[in-house]
């Protein structure tokens, strides 16, 4: 489904379930009867005018919509007509008729409004390039001021000042397109600090609680709009299961609606408990997906704020990266019911990896569910993703300011548009390599219609060679997509599949660990006080922000910068086994297909590998220090590599010089692979006659 | 008339308050407060920026502040990761003018300390990947022997209710702020049990005040007006203590008392320690 037949149907919903909030079932219940109407500025009478208000405003805004999706490349008039204004408007109306529930509880409505608006945003619109989704994010950006506004009453019209924050914001992002110059973003925040000073001063400090308040849509409007998977994307952070949740599975702003409800929506028992039911349920929600503290990668957030099209860019790379697993809240759910109440965090992950486990062995492996061969690959690639389970941590290593990168860009504008034109579809590979290996590129096009069917393509370019070589720092080449011969595109919508697969890329990662042999527990922390932290900066994997990259981990502990020595010849000292665990992550929006090789340099360990040959996979071959993954498109994203204790050191790292104390470290990994790039363009080729007549 | 003879005053106490430096020059005491065997790498050896690839000298520079000579002086560079940063020869005896290992402290012939160079030759290897920089830390740890003096003059008096005894008064406890070294008695307390065969005890608190660690303490000599004195370290019941850092540590001396009537004498304790200090510095590795 393309994205405006998305709209259509998003529209259509958001129409009919208006109708429903605003028909029959609402008016049937006692919720919003009688004098509960005509006491709120929401309800009856006045309460009329104000919706008649948010109709009319709200049927302008999605005017506004159409006109700015027609404006936007890409975007088909034809379908705007279908997406009625009022539609959108009388699903305002409806919701606020169906939300419209007291007097006193006037307070509520906004909040609703956030809930069930925010709600239907998330079930339709979340994610994507979608300029709706926008749109409604902005609305509920105003709806959820004016929830907090009334939240707010007791600062009387001081309370206004909370919509200053919210106003510095739209202009920050919208009209300075979040310009995150330091310049720039000093005069700014001065410019507002003098605002809110002048407020300050002026009411006597009453006007700056409104104001901080502000800031709450401000922020929620950013995590909407995918905050999060931008600075995942940019700065490549490790996607994990707490942020897939943040990312796919939180309505955002029916959170704040929810948070912002009051203790008693109506004088009607039954309602109270009803909401109160449904708060608690969506309270329930949160808490399951979010099952421990903030983000930490977030800390890595330096001063950069991406526009809206690059944000939603983003956001789609990275849903693109999470595979298809169970939705967190409902894998809890079924750990709860199955009695697994102990380990729930245990059973979630669990339950992910089958379903992952269960995807692999029928959709890429190919066999059937329940077959012998399917239990087979099943215990096999749990056997394989053991190491996964305690997988390393790792962190983007900053000093790589260029990293090496790939853009694929579709010249839309040269696009053939009728059926008859025997033109091209020029594609455009970009690629980044700033330290100059030799990349050998071999592009594919394919056309898709809309039933699904794919045609070949046929590559031309300017060389005959279909695999390009380049050790360039900057590397662009254009391809001429054709319709293989015999194949004629009818008139319909497509969508144009290029794909590029780049050879013997490679990647090094490192971290840094400090030997101090063997030595007593106060003097292990006098040392990582006064000398190793000073030292040791690199404790958790760095990996380059590049297409894939090993993360390792190399101790007794996650991320322990200390190795210490256990002599076993000496008794009765604690045996303090080390252990090596790595695997490969795939950073980008592509996949990888191959890993030539990996390598841990261990810089003399000895590791323990007490496997034998035989248990080689097929997609696997080597051990924990050295191997490749021929095979490796059969990983959804991650690759394990096995774990393996080391068994020896060399003499220096077992007993340290006594001047010196403790020797540090630093171990290299490498990885060279192959990695396939894709990308989408949709497009419509339509008869002659059609634009003539 | 009242005002001229206030200014004539003024002016004459103003007067008498300079005095030349050169008539009344005061003699320093050396052995007062906490001084320590300082470390200063040499401004720009190693620069702040070094090219990948290149070879530099980091020069250390190693000054005895305190009153006492230190022995054992070794200085070691400790934490370079080798693919960065590599010390030829990381562990070097400090070379004083009294011999290897030897830096002689301040005292009224030598008020400035000894002091020395110690050069490092190194070399930066390559970058990571494409870095364009890597931050690099590492510390210069010197490590010493040295001793330190405390002597007082403490009031004995077996007869503490006698009132009839003019002599000196006890003073139960005193604090000090140091013996010119590292490590020093920071308190002491004197409690006497009178009568026949009574006893003084002296209970001292030793202390580390300087910014490395000690890692162990040898009570050598212990003296109550020239007689000694049996004293040890209550953790370890001998006169010597040993472990990972001391920071504090409590020091019991004893002493029989053979006379009835009070009288002021010097008690003096002379330690000696292993004393271990060291210095970050950070620098670049550039293209």
């Amino acid at each position: 489904m393309g994205i405006f037949d998305k709209l259509k149907s998003g529209a259509a919903k958001v129409g009919s379930g208006i109708k429903w909030g605003a028909g029959k079932t609402w008016s049937g219940t006692k919720w919003g009867a009688g004098k509960t109407w005509s006491g709120t500025k929401w309800g009856a009478g006045k309460t009329w005018s104000g919706t008649k208000w948010g109709a009319t405003k709200t049927g302008e805004g999605a005017s506004w919509l159409a006109r700015k999706n027609i404006a936007s490349p890409g975007a088909n008039q034809n379908y705007f007509p279908s997406i009625s204004p009022k539609a959108v408007g009388g699903a305002v109306v409806g919701a606020a008729a169906a939300t419209a529930v007291g007097t006193k509880k006037a307070l509520a409505v906004p909040s609703f409004f956030l809930l069930i608006l925010g709600f239907i945003k998330f079930l339709f619109f979340n994610g994507g390039n979608s300029s709706i989704g926008l749109l409604l994010s902005i609305c509920l950006f105003c709806i959820a001021g004016y929830a907090l506004a009334q939240k707010l009453e007791r600062y009387g019209r001081f309370k206004l000042n909370l919509f200053l924050p919210m106003i510095y914001f739209v202009v920050w992002y919208f009209m300075f397109k979040g310009n995150y110059d330091p310049e720039f973003l000093a005069y700014f925040i001065a410019s507002l600090a003098a605002i809110t000073l002048a407020i300050a001063l002026f009411t006597k400090g009453k006007g700056v609680f409104p104001e901080i308040v502000g800031f709450i849509p401000a922020i929620f409007l950013f995590l909407d709009i995918g905050m999060l998977p931008f600075l995942v994307d940019k700065y490549g952070l490790a996607v994990t299961p707490i942020m897939e949740g943040l990312l796919i599975w939180m309505p955002w702003w029916s959170l704040l609606g929810l948070l912002t409800l009051p203790e008693e929506v109506s004088d009607n028992y039954v309602a109270n408990a009803l909401i109160g039911i449904f708060r608690i349920l969506g309270y329930l929600y949160i808490i399951f997906v979010f099952v421990s503290p903030w983000v930490p990668e977030l800390a890595y957030t330096e001063a950069l704020v991406p526009g809206p099209e690059e944000i939603s860019q983003a956001q789609q790379n990275i849903e693109q990266r999470i595979p298809t697993v169970q939705n967190p809240a409902i894998a809890r759910f079924a750990c709860l019911f199955s009695g697994e109440i102990t380990d729930v965090e245990g059973c979630v992950k669990r339950k992910q990896t089958e379903k992952e486990i269960e995807l692999f062995c029928t959709e890429v492996e190919g066999l059937k569910k329940g077959s012998p061969a399917f239990d087979e690959c099943q215990i096999q690639e749990q056997e394989r993703r053991k190491g996964l389970g305690a997988a390393a941590e790792g962190t983007i290593d900053q000093t790589i300011k260029i990293p090496t990168s790939a853009k694929i860009i579709f010249h839309k504008d040269s696009f053939p548009q009728l059926t008859g034109d025997v033109l091209p579809f020029p594609i455009e590979l970009q690629i980044t390599n700033p330290r100059r290996l030799p990349i050998s590129i071999q592009p594919e096009c394919f056309f898709q219609n809309s039933g699904g069917e794919i045609f070949n393509g046929k590559l031309e370019t300017g060389s005959q060679d279909k695999v390009i070589t380049s050790s360039e720092e900057t590397f662009s080449n254009y391809w001429l997509c054709y319709p293989e011969q015999g194949v004629t595109l009818t008139a319909g919508r497509y969508t144009l599949l290029f794909k590029a697969t780049l050879g013997d890329l490679t990647s090094q990662s490192r971290l840094q660990r400090a030997f101090v042999g063997s030595i007593s527990r106060e003097e292990k922390e006098r040392l990582i006080k006064e000398e190793i932290s000073k030292v040791i900066t690199i404790t958790e994997t760095q990996v380059p922000a590049e297409f894939a990259g090993i993360y390792f981990d190399i101790g007794h502990l996650d991320a322990d910068p200390i190795i210490e020595y256990s002599d076993p010849s000496v008794e009765n000292q604690p045996d303090k086994p080390v252990i090596l665990k790595s695997y490969i992550k795939n950073m980008g929006s592509g996949k990888i297909i191959n890993v030539k090789n990996y390598e841990i340099d261990l810089q003399g360990l000895t590791p323990k590998i007490d496997y034998l040959q035989s248990d080689v996979g097929r997609t696997w071959q080597g051990d924990c220090r050295q191997g490749s993954v021929p095979n490796a498109y059969s990983y959804k994203r991650d690759i394990p590599i096995p774990t393996c204790f080391i068994a020896d050191f060399p003499e220096e790292l077992k007993n340290p010089d006594d001047d010196l104390e403790w020797v540090s470290k630093e171990f290299r990994a490498s990885l060279k692979y192959d990695y396939l790039l894709e990308a989408k363009q949709g497009f419509e080729l339509i008869e002659l006659q059609d634009v003539v007549g | 008339m009242r005002t001229g003879t206030i200014l004539l005053l003024l002016v004459f106490f103003l007067v008498s308050c300079s005095s030349d430096p050169q008539q009344y020059q005061e003699v320093e005491n050396y052995k007062v407060g906490t001084k320590e065997v300082a470390l200063t790498f040499v401004q720009d050896s190693p620069p702040k920026e070094v090219y990948q690839k290149s070879n530099f000298k980091v020069a250390v520079e190693v000054e005895n502040l305190a009153a006492y000579q230190v022995e054992d002086v070794t200085l070691s560079l400790v934490g370079a990761l080798d693919q960065y940063l590599q010390f030829h020869d990381p562990i070097q005896e400090v070379e004083g003018i009294e011999g290897s290992g030897i830096l002689k402290g301040r005292s009224l012939t030598n008020p400035q300390g000894e002091k020395a160079v110690v050069y490092f030759d190194a070399s930066a290897k390559e970058l990571f990947l494409n870095a364009d920089e890597q931050s690099l830390s590492f510390l210069a740890k010197v490590s010493y022997k040295s001793t330190v003096e405390f002597s007082e003059t403490v009031c004995i008096n077996p007869n503490l209710y006698d009132v009839y005894d003019s002599g000196c008064d006890v003073e139960r406890k005193n604090s000090y702020s140091g013996q010119g070294a590292p490590v020093g008695v920071a308190s002491m307390e004197e409690i006497i049990a009178p009568g026949t065969g009574g006893k003084v005890e002296f209970r001292l608190k030793v202390k580390n005040k300087g910014s490395g660690r000690v890692k162990s303490i040898d009570l050598t000599t212990a003296k109550l007006g020239g007689k000694e004195m049996r004293c040890t370290f209550p953790s370890t019941g001998t006169p010597h203590l040993e472990a990972v850092d001391i920071d504090e540590a409590a020091v019991v001396c004893e002493a029989l008392l053979d006379t009835h009537s009070s009288y002021a004498t010097s008690l003096f304790l002379d330690f000696a320690y292993d004393y271990v200090a060291s210095e970050k510095h950070s620098l670049k590795i550039i293209k």
